[in-house]
């Protein structure tokens, strides 16, 4: 059995989304029936409106509209049959009917109800007008149907419930409101979950790519390392492994190429026609030129234009403003305009077009252009020196501060709300500028990217830069205390019950150190705050340096961003007043925590990968004693270290690569160390190999000599210090890496 | 029931294959009501929603539902060109879905004669009274009537499905017919009674549009119609005819050339209190079986008050309304015509009757005006 209360909800918001279109084609009927009262189509429109809303009402259970519909159905009913044209105070109710409606609509969405409201006091005006008026008797027989029958015969009233009726209307509706498949309605909600759905996706395919290039790289490796002694076992284990790896990465391709296509596809979906955007203007035009008394009409170029229904929604009221500032402002006195040898009836318009993927809206008057001397009045009885050039003092008029407007308002009578326009603009991140001509009109562009995405962020800082994490993906935020941390299969973790729950201990990565130079990781101190983030099964806990708001921000895609980057972000995001920030790919940063690695046992070190292939150290010395010495400190400190005991092995090493750095003996059999120093330098691959050489204390010529070949640091053998090693070798594979 | 069973003998295994439906209807709201409230019985899938006739068409076509329901006022193409086009390139089953104004209603019947085969209300909101009635009557009239075989109509032909002469003598049975010349004249008619359920609309309109204003005779209709709509049927076939239609009114005296329609809930009947004068007798008695108004109840009422001074006629409809008040016209003398097969929409009501041997002429639909101003005419003369 079907829920009813439920059904009834659902139809009641089905309602709600019906009457705002019904709306939109009602003021475009009734605009149109003001000017050609006898448009015979649009009256058959406007009355098939209020049928289908009186309808629709009723089975979303709405009487207060059902009865208001029902009642302009009658009127429009008389005056469709009579063939006559609407007259004026008929027109005006049809108006007022659609502003009430539009404000029921209001109501209900709000979760109020219509006692009260316009609907109602409109129905009982209604009611109260003589019959007559809204629907006159028709003295011609109605037209008949088609296939048309003999002519009907004059019938009686012969039963209260055989009303004079109409035959059927001929159906051909008003030509902009034909033949164009509805679409399928799709929640605004929904589409926002699978934007964001589609920006992980692209995220994980990022990951993806850059997992097999790492896979790739290894197989490379083992291929270099079977080289020096592996059996046709282990050969064929290669081959397999390289063939899989290859499979990998050709996945990860396709899967780039999918996630690419359905990111298009979701953003091709919130792509919206301009003309939802001006659908209103016609109305509004009409109003406001009749509230001041002057004679404006409304051109619309342009309106098929698409853009996001973000970016449509950002405009509205921009544009709405810079069309009531037109007229309000823009548009001279009649008789001025009769001076100037203009046209008496005065033109606003509102014009969409695409530059690349940019969408430019002009608001253009043919009025009397900016007032440059009132502008610049205002500006200087503010204290301020106004530019001489026009087009800087124009740019005032969109600066902020609510006694700019104020004065604006009075002196120029064109600063109002500009900066709101200009803040609306750039939150989308778009620019607003003005050009005009004195004397013929002014003309306001606003330009923002065609498409957007929005979701909720929190912003957090690391290494001193701001970044905005999806608030989807961010568990809780925490207070990591440094003392809690637990090393964990050669990474860091928060146990669970730290972490807030009995789960599984939790990854702990530093956002700065993550994301590498140039962002400096701060030293750890007292309790650091971290966003915990989850998806996919995983938890990660991000050190960040402070968390500082939760935000909904508007993601535009980074253009021309290399895979990297791709896979790290999600896009950059306009902040009101603060400037852009990344917003980070959570997907990312999980996969980042999960992946092999971690952060170094200091927290203060290489992170994941990168620090695998620099944390070897090549320890060359033809003394067991002072190998076996730097070896154990290096140890230690977490260093994987190799050793040879001259030059000429410790060249062959280095050739099989992995090394991050080489500390050598000088003087050694077969190859000494500058001459290992030496060979290093001269080779293309390994030039920049960090080499630190050890020296004797009493021969300071091989210092010297050592600097010349290339060595990046030496070391006094007989003050050997271990902190001093340790700092050194920190120190080359810090600025190597 | 019957009809159906002639007409699709598929249905007859009461095959476990949903009803698949395509719901027709501008107004997203009313649509998603519709389809709600069909698909809450399992045994129905609503498999394609159109916004406008073009779309309905077009889903038709591609589709071939097994049922269409049809809104009549929809922007572009409305419910009855729609109609008309889907029963030319895609005949089937629809059900007008309508709202009760006497202006839809007009257009929903108009949309029967073009092939539809019935009319149902729009569904009120979840939130009333009725709501779970309304439900029950929407999937029981789209169960029954997805069975229905539907014929293709010829888009440019005319309205009213007109049978070739050469058929018409083919379809009487020749003694029936004999029977009825003979009675025919020994005695005046005073009243036409008539009985119709699906299809019936655009049956009476047939017949109507051939009756004369002058026509002699008054004519009591039952037919079977939705909650709501008798009122826009009398003013659709008022407007599609010269008698005068109306729905009837208890104790109102009976006039020759007007018809008198059944309203929601009663039974009609004829009364004579005195004098020669008919007129209109409406019961609140149960239903006659599940109908009131029953097509018996007015047979049976009417022999017993003209005796074999009346004509009843049963026309295209599924089930047997009206058999058993047809006995009683036998049994009083009085004649009966039935629609024939070719020309019955659903061919059960005047099967049965035919079955149950109380018809004296089966005609075919066109015959049946001709028919009815003989009788009035020689019951004139006399």
């Amino acid at each position: 059995m079907m829920d009813r209360a439920r059904l009834a909800a659902r139809l009641l918001a089905t309602f709600l989304d019906e009457l705002d279109e019904q709306l939109r084609a009602l003021n475009a009927d009734l605009l149109a029936l003001e000017v050609a009262p006898d448009d015979a189509e649009r009256l058959r429109s406007v009355f098939r409106v209020a049928h289908t809303l009186k309808g629709a009402a009723r089975a979303a259970n709405v009487p207060a509209v059902e009865a208001l519909c029902h009642a302009l159905e009658g009127m429009l009913a008389g005056a469709r049959d009579r063939g006559a044209p609407l007259t004026g105070a008929q027109l005006a109710l049809l108006f007022a009917g659609a502003d009430a409606l539009a404000d029921a609509a209001q109501r209900l969405r709000a979760g109020g109800g219509l006692q009260d409201a316009p609907v109602a006091t409109l129905l009982a005006q209604l009611r109260n007008r003589p019959a007559a008026e809204l629907r006159a008797p028709s003295p011609a027989n109605p037209a008949p149907p088609a296939p048309p029958p003999p002519a009907p015969p004059p019938r009686e009233p012969a039963d209260a419930r055989v009303e004079t009726s109409a035959t059927a209307p001929a159906s051909a509706p008003p030509p902009d409101r034909v033949e164009h498949a509805e679409p399928v309605r799709v929640g605004a909600e929904k589409l926002d979950t699978l934007v964001a759905v589609a920006g992980d996706v692209a995220g994980l395919a990022a990951v993806a790519a850059e997992r097999a290039e790492a896979a790739e790289a290894f197989v490379d490796r083992l291929a270099r390392a079977q080289r020096v002694g592996a059996d046709d076992s282990m050969r064929a284990l290669f081959g397999e492994t390289g063939a899989l790896v290859r499979a990998i990465r050709e996945g990860a391709r396709a899967l780039a190429r999918a996630s690419g296509e359905l990111t298009h596809g979701v953003r091709e979906l919130r792509l919206r026609p301009v003309s939802d955007l001006t659908e209103a203007l016609p109305r509004v035009v009409r109003d406001i030129a009749v509230s001041v008394g002057k004679d404006v009409g409304l051109a619309l170029e342009g309106t098929d234009v698409e853009a996001d229904r973000l970016v449509l929604d950002g405009l509205r009221e921009p544009v709405l403003h810079l069309v009531r500032n037109a007229i309000d402002h823009g548009i001279e006195p009649a008789d001025e305009r009769a001076r100037r040898g203009k046209p008496a009836r005065a033109t606003v318009t509102v014009a969409a077009s695409l530059a690349g993927d940019r969408l430019r809206l002009d608001v253009r008057d043919d009025g009397g252009g900016l007032d440059t001397a009132a502008i610049r009045a205002a500006v200087e009885r503010r204290g301020r020196v106004a530019p001489s050039d026009p087009r800087a003092l124009a740019a005032v008029l969109f600066e902020g501060g609510t006694s700019t407007r104020r004065e604006a308002t009075t002196i120029s009578g064109r600063g109002v709300g500009l900066d709101l326009v200009r803040a609306a603009a750039e939150r989308l991140g778009g620019a607003v500028d003005v050009i005009w001509e004195e004397g013929r009109g002014t003309q306001f562009t606003i330009e923002t990217p065609v498409t957007l995405a929005a979701l909720r962020a929190v912003l957090a800082s690391a290494g001193g830069q701001r970044f905005a994490v999806p608030t989807g993906a961010v568990e809780r935020v925490l207070r990591v205390d440094p003392g809690d941390l637990r090393p964990l299969d050669g990474r860091l973790v928060l146990p669970g019950a730290v972490a807030g729950d009995d789960g599984a201990p939790v990854p702990v990565v530093s956002l700065a150190r993550l994301l590498g130079p140039p962002l400096a990781e701060r030293p750890l101190e007292g309790r650091v705050p971290a966003l915990l983030l989850a998806g996919g099964g995983q938890r990660v806990a991000v050190l960040v340096d402070e968390v500082l708001d939760e935000q909904e921000v508007v993601v535009r895609p980074l253009e021309r961003a290399g895979p990297a980057a791709s896979a790290r972000y999600a896009g950059a995001a306009t902040l009101a007043g603060a400037g852009l920030v990344l917003v980070l790919n959570a997907a990312f940063l999980l996969a980042a925590a999960s992946a092999q690695g971690g952060p170094s046992p200091a927290l203060g070190r290489a992170a994941a990968g990168r620090a695998a292939a620099p944390r070897r150290v090549l320890v060359v010395d033809d003394s067991i004693t002072t190998r076996a010495l730097e070896e154990s400190v290096l140890a230690a400190a977490g260093y994987d270290v190799v050793t040879a005991v001259d030059g000429a092995e410790a060249w062959r090493s280095v050739q099989e690569g992995g090394f991050g750095l080489v500390i050598s003996d000088v003087e050694m059999p077969r190859m000494d160390g500058l001459t290992l120093c030496a060979t290093i330098r001269g080779s293309e691959r390994f030039r920049d190999l960090p080499v630190i050489l050890v020296t004797s204390l009493d021969r300071p010529e091989q210092r010297e000599r050592g600097l010349e070949v290339g060595a990046d640091a030496y070391i006094t053998k007989s003050s050997f210090d271990q902190d001093d090693l340790l700092q050194t070798v920190e120190q080359l594979l810090g600025r190597s890496a | 029931m019957s009809g159906a069973g002639r007409t699709t003998p598929a249905a007859a295994g009461g095959s476990r294959a949903p009803i698949r439906v395509l719901v027709a209807e501008d107004s997203p709201t009313a649509r998603a009501l519709l389809v709600e409230l069909l698909e809450s019985d399992p045994g129905v899938r609503v498999v394609g929603q159109a916004a406008n006739g073009a779309e309905a068409v077009a889903r038709a076509e591609e589709l071939r539902p097994d049922l269409v329901t049809m809104d009549v006022h929809m922007p572009g193409m409305d419910g009855l060109e729609a109609t008309r086009e889907i029963m030319a390139r895609a005949p089937t089953p629809i059900i007008i879905v309508s709202a009760l104004a006497v202006d839809d209603v007009g257009l929903s019947l108009e949309a029967t004669r073009a092939g539809a085969l019935m009319v149902l209300p729009k569904p009120e909101s979840p939130l009333t009274a009725q709501f779970d009635q309304q439900r029950a009557q929407l999937v029981a009239m789209v169960r029954a009537m997805a069975q229905v075989k539907v014929v293709r109509r010829w888009r440019a032909g005319a309205p009213a499905p007109s049978v070739p002469a050469a058929r018409q003598t083919l379809a009487a049975p020749a003694g029936g017919e004999r029977r009825a010349d003979v009675r025919a004249a020994l005695a005046p008619v005073r009243l036409v009674a008539i009985g119709a359920s699906t299809g019936g609309p655009a049956a009476l309109r047939d017949i109507f549009a051939e009756l004369p204003a002058d026509f002699g005779l008054p004519l009591f209709v039952v037919q079977h119609i939705a909650h709501g709509f008798v009122g826009g049927l009398a003013a659709w076939l008022g407007r599609e005819s010269a008698l005068r239609v109306k729905v009837a009114q208890e104790g109102e005296v009976a006039v020759a050339g007007t018809v008198y329609i059944a309203p929601d809930d009663f039974h009609l009947g004829v009364a004579r209190r005195g004098g020669r004068d008919l007129r209109v007798a409406l019961s609140a008695a149960p239903p006659v079986g599940v109908f009131r108004p029953s097509a018996s109840f007015l047979f049976e009422s009417a022999a017993r008050v003209v005796g074999r001074e009346l004509v009843a006629v049963i026309l295209t409809g599924m089930g047997d309304d009206g058999v058993a008040g047809l006995r009683v016209v036998q049994t009083f003398g009085g004649r009966v015509l039935a629609q024939d097969e070719a020309s019955s929409v659903i061919y059960g009501m005047p099967r049965e009757a035919a079955r149950a041997g109380v018809v004296d002429a089966v005609v075919p639909l066109a015959d049946v005006a001709p028919r009815l101003i003989e009788l009035a005419s020689g019951g004139g003369r006399e």
